[in-house]
């Protein structure tokens, strides 16, 4: 009974950083093209490390879409390490790798096991079959919309099953609703623990009997894909009790910062600020690079300096220029000015001058922001650019018309107000 | 809101000054020009709104005449409050504090409030303005200077830029057809990475042929090493047979040679070699042995030869003395006559010395005499001392004659100022006479001006009056409107006399009808006539009147001018005043004036010279002290070094330079007299060295029987190198002799050992021939042959046994070899192993094909596998589609914000500009008393347009410059009633802004400002007598109070 092995998935390798504004220097986008592949080369080094029994992955290893060969090669690759250290390893497909996208015909190793699109038991140690069993799937096709544990039938009881799949548990909104099941359907299978993937922040829905755990992307790639990403080692005790084990893969770590202008009274404040922001994300990142976006909130007097032409891309190029050369590097892919003036808007509202006007007029369109893809289609239908632009929702026409709010003031206002 | 009282702490040229209390709904400041109008008015506006901060290009207004910076302002708003205002300058708009009646403090966040939400921008465009600020031409040049005049009032002064700037920023971005602006660049970009992201995933493909093509050649190479490994073996089969021919045929020829030879029964091992060495073993001892009797001959000769002066041996130790000092004796005899030569010399030298230091020195007086460091540092320290008091002594004389020269040039110019100074003539008229004839000057221009206005006033009066033809004159209106009037009250009459008679022959409706027209004209005739008879006196007419009234007072104000004139002529000393006389008073006191600049000039001139001439006087004094004081210690100095040279017996005329020669030459003197004394030494050690060599050689010489003169030294030199051969060739005798006897007792034993080993030889040539059963060596040579040809073959048959064993591998493969030999021959083996070489080149040549095309391949799918420009690209795709979105988003930003702002602009445009428009028409029709009909603002358009009395439509540019300025303070009539409608109604002010007014409209806008004063406190500011005249006159004519007039 007793087992110890590691839970990867969504390595989605090769698969490029998203939601990047700025043009990165030399050797930041270095790290980001291999960020992927060093993350992988961390979970192979830390399985063999560990010498752990198995390597599991649970479907979206690469974007077969992107046809990458360096994906699937450096996939291989990694997988034969683990069979010439004698550590078997078990892959299922998902969404982004379906089983009958694009592959390179490459060769796997023995020690790997592939699971086909129906499900298949596969022991993870040959000679002693009945020590632990492994119940995969692929996705066949790129979009799975069926429940694919209603299609797993009953399970060895005497045996320490795991079940390895890349599905949408309970409907989560953030991904795709690809092989839905419920938490309901995993607890009833039968299985004792269930390694999936799909959802790229790690979560572990149900603790024990059975355990059902998403250990999240191996690497973040977007900015909302903050904090340590990794893997997880699970050991199973002889009594068949699993304790978890995150271990972070990471190489370039993707951080949201927020700063609030309302206490600074010069450029150089804000700048120290930013300087104290950065140390301490590149402490925490335990010698990793961070990848960040930096928003700039609050009232104050700043928001006139941050206003004048350029100045948000010179304090960009700024902190750049101290912390992306270096590594660990910090790099800043864009600030975000939110800032507003420091008045009274309620003050202003209730005057009776034009600007009280313009705010009243912002607060009438505030109460149905739709009308406002009216004065946009001139830009979002337009033959050549509506292809490339994402339709504007309710909620980003709201910010959107509060930063021309702003924009409308500090044009408007006469004096420093 | 009113201001009650205004106090200035310090505010441009006002310290500690109060105004107020100001009850009057109009109260007029009354000053002439410079008397601070405009500051008093600038100062209201910073105490409500602010002061600049540091940076403003504006006037700071410092408290030029003291005081703290600042003041207050005391106010009631409409709501009854009263409050101070407190400001001075600072961080911000300046720090204020607000006080109530009550002495209660209100934070500072509650004045907008009092202040209606207005801005200073508002306050200053609309309620507190300036001639310039009513009429400024820039912004009359400016296309929207409606706009930017009525959008002032509204706080959208910035309004078009703010629609620029919008509008720029959007066409940075975006433009409908563009292709330079910010999105289609990206968008290019993009679009190319998308494509070279096609082309790169047309890779995998190729990835996929390439590996087929893998598998392909992969097979066929394995075909082609299974069908080279069977080709290879048969040709190694083959091979060895043709390498095991040639010994098979040597091993079939050796059995065969063997079987013909004898056999030889024992034979000892290297037999032949043992015999032919003991063969030459026997020849070289015959030879030996007669050699070692010759040398037994040779030992006996030598040990009997005879050796003279034997008993030299015994003195061996002497001679060797004799051989060791021999060339030292030489040496001493050749030095002896140079080094006394060297020593006269050394004598002569010490003399001469002595006799340069004197008489008195002698040799122990030179050692005597104390050469020390330390002296020679006192006599260099007393040198410096010296050198150092003789240069100052020099320099303070130089500086004594530079300070009396500069004293000399001095008093020179002194002398020059003073003579400058008597001749120059003392000016007429001091400063204060000057400054004052030149404000009487100032004064007079001013009251000129203002006589030549009250004249042409005058003038024009007189010529509105009519001057004309007498009324009732032909062509005159009134003569017109006579005969109209003599006319219709003719038909009146006719009309009345026609109703009366007819009254009595029809009906009586046409009767009262007739009668009532004739009654009307006539009546209506009557009436004009008579007013054609009061049209003839001015006054009967309202205009004429006011006319009139007019004239009347500029005629009384010229008395009082020319009065005036008159006072300031006779103090300027004028016989009258006119524009030349001014001009020529003027020129006068500018001579005055040059004239007392320069007599203060030579007056300063002089004091400066007199005062340079004391202090280097005094600088001259100094000088000669300093000379006399360096003198005194040179002196001092002096007596210490006679002191120190007679304590030491020295000459008082040596100075420290020559006490330092001195001791020159006497340590020169010294190291001659050590010379003398190491020359003496080193003769004497000469001498020793020559007696004890002699000493040496003598007693040898007689032992052996040489005779010499002891005294001729190269005789003695000759019987010592005797002796010395004597020995050496008496000890090599002596050597000899016993050479010779060790070598006749070694070649005796040589000999005796010679014998023995011949015999030894022949008994072993003996054994060897008997062992072989040979009778004689040239028997044993014989059978050795037969045994050697034996032993080659069987070597031979060996060794091709092994070779076929070689090449047939081990056991009974070597018998199946023999047997395949036997059934071949070799040009059969020959012919097929050719064949298969052939095989196997053909099939190389396909492998190394398949090989190069596999090697290909592999490195074509590394390069496929391994390209990184994919991950790079769509890294830069991803990052594009970001920057184009983000960039979109800033467009709709831009655009957005335009949208609230036209929205914006839109509902004033509709809902509030109608009401000011309005009110300002009003003010306009009034202040015009008609000439104007009309101010409108075309729709959908920002400019406002009047309309006159013609029905002529006229922009504000085809205005007159009054009627603008008319037109522009009747839209600030307009806006104020429009803001007072929905907030404080705040003070209006107004500095000199009717100056371009015309009498009458002048106090038509008087009489606007005295009726505004119900509802806004007006304050004015002028210089203009006329202009306070006319607030005055519309006050009286609206039966109200007159205003308040405050003298500044």
């Amino acid at each position: 009974m007793p087992l110890r092995f590691a839970h990867a998935a969504d390595l989605h390798l090769d698969s490029p950083f998203t939601g990047i504004k700025s043009a990165a220097p030399d050797n930041v986008a270095e790290a980001l093209y291999s960020a992927t592949f060093d993350s992988y080369r961390n979970i192979i080094d830390l399985c063999i490390s560990e010498r752990v029994d198995a390597l599991l992955i649970a479907g979206d290893i690469y974007d077969g879409a992107d046809r990458s060969l360096r994906a699937q090669r450096a996939f291989i690759d990694g997988l034969r390490s683990l069979d010439a250290a004698g550590i078997r390893s078990f892959v299922c497909h998902g969404n982004h790798d379906p089983l009958d996208g694009w592959e390179a015909r490459l060769a796997y190793p023995d020690g790997c096991h592939r699971f086909g699109p129906v499900f298949e038991a596969v022991p993870i140690f040959p000679e002693e079959p009945e020590r632990a069993l492994i119940y995969g799937i692929s996705y066949p096709t790129r979009e799975v919309y069926d429940n694919l544990v209603s299609r797993l039938g009953p399970v060895d009881e005497n045996s320490f099953t795991i079940g390895l799949l890349h599905a949408n548990v309970g409907g989560n909104t953030d991904h795709a609703l690809y092989a839905p099941c419920s938490l309901a359907d995993l607890a009833q299978s039968g299985i004792d623990y269930w390694a999936l993937g799909h959802v790229h922040t790690r979560q572990i829905l149900h603790d024990s009997a059975p355990t059902v755990v998403y250990p999240g992307n191996s690497q973040g790639r977007h900015p909302n894909e903050t904090g340590p990403r990794g893997i997880y080692l699970v050991e199973v005790d002889h009594a068949g009790s699993v304790s978890l084990d995150f271990r972070p893969t990471d190489t370039v770590r993707w951080e949201r910062v927020s700063i609030d202008i309302g206490a600074l009274e010069t450029e150089q404040d804000l700048l120290n600020e930013l300087d104290d922001a950065l140390q301490g994300l590149l402490d925490a990142a335990d010698g990793r690079s961070v990848v960040l976006r930096m928003a700039l909130t609050g009232r104050g007097e700043l928001h006139r300096f941050l206003g004048q032409p350029g100045a948000v891309d010179d304090l960009l190029s700024a902190i750049n220029d101290q912390w992306a050369e270096r590594l660990p590097f910090a790099w800043c892919e864009r600030i975000i000015d939110t800032t507003a003036p420091a008045i009274d808007r309620d003050a202003l509202r209730s005057g009776e001058d034009f600007l009280a006007e313009t705010l009243r007029t912002a607060d009438q369109l505030r109460e149905n922001p739709a009308t406002l893809q009216n004065e946009l289609t001139q830009l979002y239908e337009h033959n050549r650019y509506r292809r490339h632009l994402d339709a504007l929702t309710p909620d980003e026409l709201s910010a959107l018309l509060a930063e021309a709010e702003t924009l409308a003031v500090n044009l408007l206002a006469e004096d420093a107000r | 809101m009113k201001i009650t009282s205004l106090h200035i702490d310090g505010f441009g040229r006002f310290n500690d000054r109060s105004f107020g209390p100001l009850t009057h709904p109009v109260t007029v400041f009354y000053g002439p020009n410079e008397a601070g109008k405009s500051t008093l008015l600038e100062f209201i506006r910073r105490i409500l709104f602010g002061f600049p901060d540091r940076r403003s290009r504006g006037n700071p207004y410092p408290p030029l005449a003291g005081g703290r910076h600042g003041g207050r302002a005391t106010i009631a708003t409409d709501a009854g409050e009263v409050i101070t205002i407190d400001r001075a300058p600072g961080r911000g708009d300046g720090p204020v504090s607000l006080t109530t009646d009550a002495g209660e403090t209100q934070p500072a966040s509650e004045l907008p409030r009092l202040l209606g939400n207005h801005s200073r921008s508002v306050f200053q465009n609309i309620f507190a303005f300036t001639l310039d600020e009513l009429n400024n031409e820039n912004l009359l040049n400016d296309d929207s200077v409606n706009w930017q005049l009525y959008s002032a009032g509204i706080g959208a002064i910035r309004l078009p830029d703010a629609l620029a700037t919008l509008e720029r920023r959007k066409r940075e971005i975006f433009v409908p057809r563009g292709s330079s602006q910010l999105l289609p660049k990206i968008a290019t970009n993009l679009e190319r990475t998308d494509s070279e992201l096609q082309q790169i995933a047309g890779h995998a493909t190729e990835y996929r042929r390439h590996s087929d093509r893998l598998a392909e050649v992969e097979r066929e190479l394995d075909e082609v090493r299974a069908r080279r490994l069977q080709i290879a073996s048969q040709q190694d089969r083959l091979q060895n047979l043709e390498r095991a021919w040639e010994h098979w045929n040597e091993l079939l020829s050796a059995e065969q040679r063997l079987t013909e030879l004898p056999a030889v029964n024992s034979f000892p091992e290297n037999g032949v070699t043992r015999l032919e060495s003991l063969e030459v073993q026997a020849q070289t001892a015959a030879r030996e042995l007669s050699d070692a009797k010759e040398r037994v001959r040779r030992a006996v000769a030598g040990v009997d030869q005879e050796i003279d002066h034997l008993t030299i041996l015994n003195k061996s130790t002497e001679v060797r003395a004799l051989e060791r000092g021999r060339s030292a004796f030489d040496q001493s005899v050749k030095d002896l006559p140079e080094r006394q030569t060297e020593l006269d010399s050394k004598c002569s030298e010490l003399a001469t010395s002595l006799a340069k230091l004197g008489p008195d020195w002698d040799a122990q007086r030179l050692n005597e005499f104390d050469l020390s460091l330390a002296v020679r540092a006192e006599v260099d320290d007393h040198g410096e001392r010296l050198r150092n008091s003789q240069a100052a002594v020099a320099s303070s004389q130089d500086a004594l004659a530079r300070e009396q020269t500069s004293l000399d040039d001095a008093s020179e110019a002194a002398q020059r100022a003073q003579s400058e100074h008597d001749t120059a003539p003392p000016p007429d008229l001091d400063e204060i006479k000057i400054r004052a004839r030149r404000r009487r000057l100032r004064q007079s221009r001013t009251t000129l001006d203002e006589l030549s206005r009250a004249e042409a006033r005058s003038r024009d009066l007189h010529t509105q009056l009519g001057d004309g033809p007498e009324p009732g004159a032909a062509g005159s209106p009134f003569g017109r409107l006579r005969l109209l009037a003599a006319a219709l009250g003719l038909v009146g009459v006719a009309l009345l006399l026609a109703g009366l008679w007819l009254a009595t022959a029809t009906t009586i409706g046409a009767v009262v009808v007739l009668a009532a027209a004739g009654a009307a004209l006539a009546g209506a005739a009557l009436s004009w006539f008579t007013r054609g008879q009061f049209g003839r006196q001015p006054t009967a007419s309202p205009a004429a009147a006011r006319v009139r009234t007019q004239l009347k007072e500029t005629d009384e104000e010229l008395p009082e001018i020319r009065s005036r004139l008159r006072a300031d002529a006779e103090a300027l000393g004028l016989a009258s005043i006119n524009a030349d006389a001014l001009l020529e008073a003027e020129e006068a006191l500018d001579e005055a004036d040059v004239s007392l600049r320069k007599w203060r000039q030579l007056d300063a001139e002089l004091s400066r010279t007199t005062e340079q001439a004391q202090r280097q006087t005094q600088r001259r004094d100094a000088a000669q002290q300093a000379q006399q004081d360096a003198q005194a210690a040179l002196d001092a100095e002096r007596q210490v070094w006679q002191s120190w040279l007679e304590q030491r017996g020295l000459l008082s005329a040596f100075s420290p330079d020559n006490i330092r020669e001195l001791s020159a030459s006497v340590d020169l003197a010294r190291t001659h007299h050590r010379d003398v004394v190491d020359m003496e030494n080193r003769i004497v050690a000469i001498r020793t060295d020559i007696a004890e060599f002699i000493a040496l050689a003598r007693p040898l010489a007689e032992a052996h029987g040489f005779a010499a003169e002891w005294n001729d030294y190269p005789g003695v030199a000759g019987i010592a190198d005797d002796l010395i051969d004597l020995h050496r060739n008496v000890t090599e005798a002596a050597r000899v002799r016993a050479d010779a006897e060790n070598e006749l007792a070694e070649a005796q034993r040589a000999f005796k050992q010679r014998q023995e080993t011949q015999q030894q030889i022949a008994n072993d040539i003996a054994a060897l021939l008997q062992s072989a059963e040979a009778e004689n060596p040239d028997d044993f040579r014989r059978i050795a042959a037969i045994v050697e040809q034996r032993a080659d073959l069987n070597s031979t048959i060996s060794n091709a046994r092994a070779q076929m064993q070689r090449v047939s591998g081990p056991g009974d493969a070597l018998a199946a070899l023999q047997a395949k030999l036997a059934q071949t021959d070799l040009q059969s083996i020959r012919d097929q192993a050719r064949q298969c070489e052939a095989q196997l080149e053909d099939i190389d040549a396909r492998r190394s094909e398949r090989d190069t095309e596999r090697g290909s391949i592999r490195t074509s799918l590394d390069a496929l596998a391994g390209e990184e420009d994919s991950s790079r690209l769509r890294l830069e795709r991803h990052r594009l589609s970001e920057e184009l979105q983000s960039h979109a988003q800033n467009w709709a930003v831009s655009a957005i914000a335009e949208t609230l702002i036209r929205q914006a602009q839109s509902k004033f445009e509709k809902e509030r500009q109608p009401d000011v428009i309005r009110h300002a028409e009003g003010f306009f029709l009034h202040f015009t008393d008609g000439a104007y009909q009309g101010v409108f603002s075309p729709l959908g358009s920002s400019e406002i347009n009047v309309r006159d009395a013609a029905g002529n439509i006229r922009t504000p540019q085809q205005l007159s410059r009054g009627t603008r300025e008319q037109l522009f303070l009747a839209l600030r009539f307009g806006l104020i009633l429009e803001l007072g409608q929905r907030s404080e109604r705040l003070p209006v002010i107004l500095d000199e802004a009717l100056v371009n007014f015309d009498p009458d409209r002048g106090v038509r806008a008087a009489d606007s400002f005295i009726a505004l004063a119900e509802t806004n406190q007006v304050l004015v500011f002028t210089c203009h007598p006329q202009i306070k005249d006319w607030f005055v006159k519309a006050a009286a004519q609206r039966e109200l109070a007159a205003p308040a007039i405050v003298e500044i």
